[in-house]
């Protein structure tokens, strides 16, 4: 029987080349990752600390924007031409993108990696989320401006492909997965306008030097405009999967097609007018405004509610098609053996308690509670770091047979994989929520005071520490077995059904569905007429304030510690005269305070 | 016994770890300071009733489940 690379074989190359480039950064990601969790819990310390935030910004960067962003435009060409059943309209198109995305990440990861050699003049330490007051060298946010106009042409591609489809099926529903995609990217389009917009007219020239200085808060609030709905651009292929991968690996078939719709046409309204959740401590945007993105947020919780309703009601479908019986006994009748669908449960197991942890981040109240901690990243390494990610490597076990025409490596290794890195999750994460609630910040090569301890409700901040070292540990094991099993895979030769890729129809299927779903004209103006609503104001007051241009110059600037030292030393001569003062234990103090500057 | 597949078995052990790590957390919502220690012996409890169904599923299987795999 045919499968993806047999019917497209142009396509399945592009689809590989983005899952290679994926699992490179996911491999380099991860090693930063490791380093870090024993830097900043002090069990090792391999790197110096000024270099700390070098590898922060290349693990942010490289996992939250590359590897998922990768594998994104892999998983939507495959859906595309599987679900259109035709192949994208021109092949030179799609490896366009491609050429563009690799080129504008490489150049963003040189200008980060750059950092931790002095003897090139290039830095990019602005970590992942890339708002001034930090400044980058050009080449960083000019790799960035290419990454996303990529992203940009990979969209126009396939909604070309949709309107060649629609050209000779003028009466179709669009195909499930399509309109997953389609609706995807429509959020996408919306959403990157406002990154776009800080990059290319005030951070690019801002780092050329041809303007001084730039508003700090507007260029927050453009980064948060898009950084909220990048989790969902992060998360929408897991869901892809998840609707209509999970039932079928469970046995089943999806539960409802339409209801499906629905929840993405709820992600292409809510997505973007929420943005300023993420500044709920930032001075300088109106308590208000903060409020109504919180209740937008809030809102947004539905659809998430509804994909559980849905999955796990398909995956119980599955069992019982299996065999599965009583309340809870089903669960013992899943294929618990496929790596595949274990991983993708495990990930929408853990996705649950993040959405938990993310209704304290939402709250505007208790979010000052965990806000910059060490809170944070434990919530995001359930969502991102693990719903997506490890639905991303679960997955693979199922696509990469379709896509090279070879089976999996070791399917047993696999399920330890994807079951390691649940355990390494359980215990890195846990103990960043729990240190977060005692306030330990975030973002910080060490976290340790003098004259001052942490005070813990329950257990010890060595214990939380001794948690973080070692789910860190497990994780990047996690990530060395799964590259080991991807290249074996890759490796092997092929055979003539690598896997059983049929996906069945859904239990209630698209021809239920109201015709409004599928009007994507509609959806985004209604979307675009929110985000107005949403933005136009604290938009308007932001730039009032504080001007277009502000007036920051740019971070980290060098400050000298000389005239401090020089003031002392006059203050001491003033109090003490007569009194010879020690000036070589002060120059030594000198060199060391210049030192640690640099 | 219920014959329960090797992995089954694996993904329950990996269940284990959130339980016990947390039902520290619980007890402390209580006020029940529990030592690390009775989370190592919570993890051990679990782990070994696990075994032990495990084990004796394949010992004991249900007539029903015997032919099948
Ligand atoms: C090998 C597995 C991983 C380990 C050991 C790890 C470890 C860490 C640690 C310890 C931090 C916090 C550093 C600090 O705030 O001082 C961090 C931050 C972060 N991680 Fe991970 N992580 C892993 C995987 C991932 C994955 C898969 C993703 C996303 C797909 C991810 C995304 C991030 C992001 C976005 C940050 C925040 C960076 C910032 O604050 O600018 N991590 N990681
Ligand atoms: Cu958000």
């Amino acid at each position: 029987m045919a499968t993806f690379v047999d019917r497209f074989p142009e396509e399945a190359k592009v689809v590989q080349a983005s899952f290679a480039v994926a699992f490179i950064a996911l491999g380099i990601g991860a090693l930063f990752g490791v380093v870090q969790a024993l830097h900043r819990t002090d069990f090792l310390r391999i790197i110096d600390s000024v270099d700390y935030y070098t590898l922060l910004t290349a693990h942010g960067v490289l996992l939250a924007l590359v590897f998922t962003i990768f594998f994104l435009v892999g998983l939507f060409t495959w859906a595309v031409a599987r679900s259109f059943d035709r192949p994208l309209p021109d092949i030179r198109l799609t490896w366009a993108w491609f050429g563009l995305m690799t080129t504008g990440a490489t150049l963003a990861a040189v200008a980060i990696l750059a950092g931790l050699f002095p003897e090139i003049p290039m830095s990019a330490d602005v970590l992942y989320t890339f708002y001034a007051p930090l400044q980058a060298h050009p080449i960083f946010y000019i790799g960035l401006a290419m990454f996303i106009i990529g992203t940009w042409m990979a969209g126009a591609d396939w909604f070309l492909a949709y309107r060649e489809w629609r050209g000779e099926n003028p009466d179709d529903r669009i195909p499930l997965q399509a309109f997953m995609v389609l609706t995807t990217m429509i959020m996408w389009f919306v959403s990157t306008i406002g990154v776009a917009v800080s990059v290319v007219f005030f951070l690019i020239p801002w780092s050329l030097g041809l303007i001084e200085t730039v508003n700090p808060l507007l260029t927050r609030t453009l980064f948060w405009y898009f950084g909220h709905p990048v989790v969902y651009f992060w998360l929408m292929p897991a869901y892809l999967l998840w609707y209509t991968v999970l039932p079928k690996l469970a046995g089943g078939r999806l539960f409802s097609d339409p209801l499906a719709r629905v929840v993405f046409v709820l992600f292409v309204l809510l997505s973007t007018p929420v943005g300023i959740h993420h500044q709920y401590l930032d001075p300088g945007i109106a308590e208000g405004f903060k409020f109504i993105a919180m209740t937008n947020t809030m809102f947004l919780l539905l659809p998430s509610l509804l994909t559980a309703f849905t999955v796990v009601a398909s995956v119980e479908h599955g069992a019982r098609q299996r065999g599965g019986e009583g309340y809870l006994r089903w669960l013992g009748a899943l294929p618990w053996r496929d790596p595949a669908f274990t991983g993708m449960a495990l990930a929408g197991l853990m996705f649950a308690a993040g959405g938990f942890s993310g209704m304290i981040n939402a709250g505007m109240n208790i979010n000052y509670l965990i806000h910059n901690t060490l809170w944070v990243p434990g919530h995001f390494h359930m969502t991102v770091g693990t719903a997506v990610a490890l639905t991303m490597m679960a997955g693979t076990y199922w696509l990469l047979p379709q896509l090279t025409g070879k089976t999996v490596y070791s399917r047993p290794i696999g399920l330890l994989q994807v079951v390691l890195w649940f355990v390494g999750m359980v215990f890195m994460s846990n103990a960043m929520h729990r240190g977060g609630l005692l306030g330990i910040p975030r973002r910080t090569a060490e976290p340790q005071y003098q004259n001052f301890d942490f005070a813990t409700a329950v257990g010890s901040v060595g214990e939380i520490q001794a948690q973080i070292a070692l789910g860190g540990v497990l994780l990047f094991l996690s990530v060395v077995i799964f590259l080991f099993n991807v290249a074996a895979t890759w490796a092997q030769d092929r055979v003539d059904t690598p896997v059983d890729d049929r996906i069945p129809e859904p239990l209630s299927s698209s021809s239920g569905a109201p015709l409004v779903l599928d009007n994507l004209a509609l959806w985004t103006a209604i979307a675009v007429v929110l985000v107005v609503l949403a933005y136009t104001l604290p938009l308007a007051s932001i730039v009032t304030d504080g001007g277009l241009l502000g007036n920051s110059p740019a971070f980290p600037v060098s400050i000298s510690v000389q005239p401090v030292v020089d003031a002392a030393l006059s203050t001491l001569e003033s109090a003490a005269p007569g009194v010879p003062i020690d000036v070589h234990s002060t120059d030594a103090a000198v060199d060391r305070l210049t030192e640690v500057i640099r | 016994m219920r014959r329960m597949s090797p992995a089954l078995f694996l993904v329950l052990v990996a269940f284990t770890v959130p339980v016990a790590v947390e039902l520290r957390t619980v007890a402390g919502f209580f006020g029940v300071d529990l030592p690390f220690v009775a989370v190592v012996i919570v993890e051990l409890l679990l782990l070994a009733a696990i075994t032990a169904v495990y084990v004796l599923g394949r010992i004991y299987p249900d007539d029903d489940e015997a032919s099948t795999t």
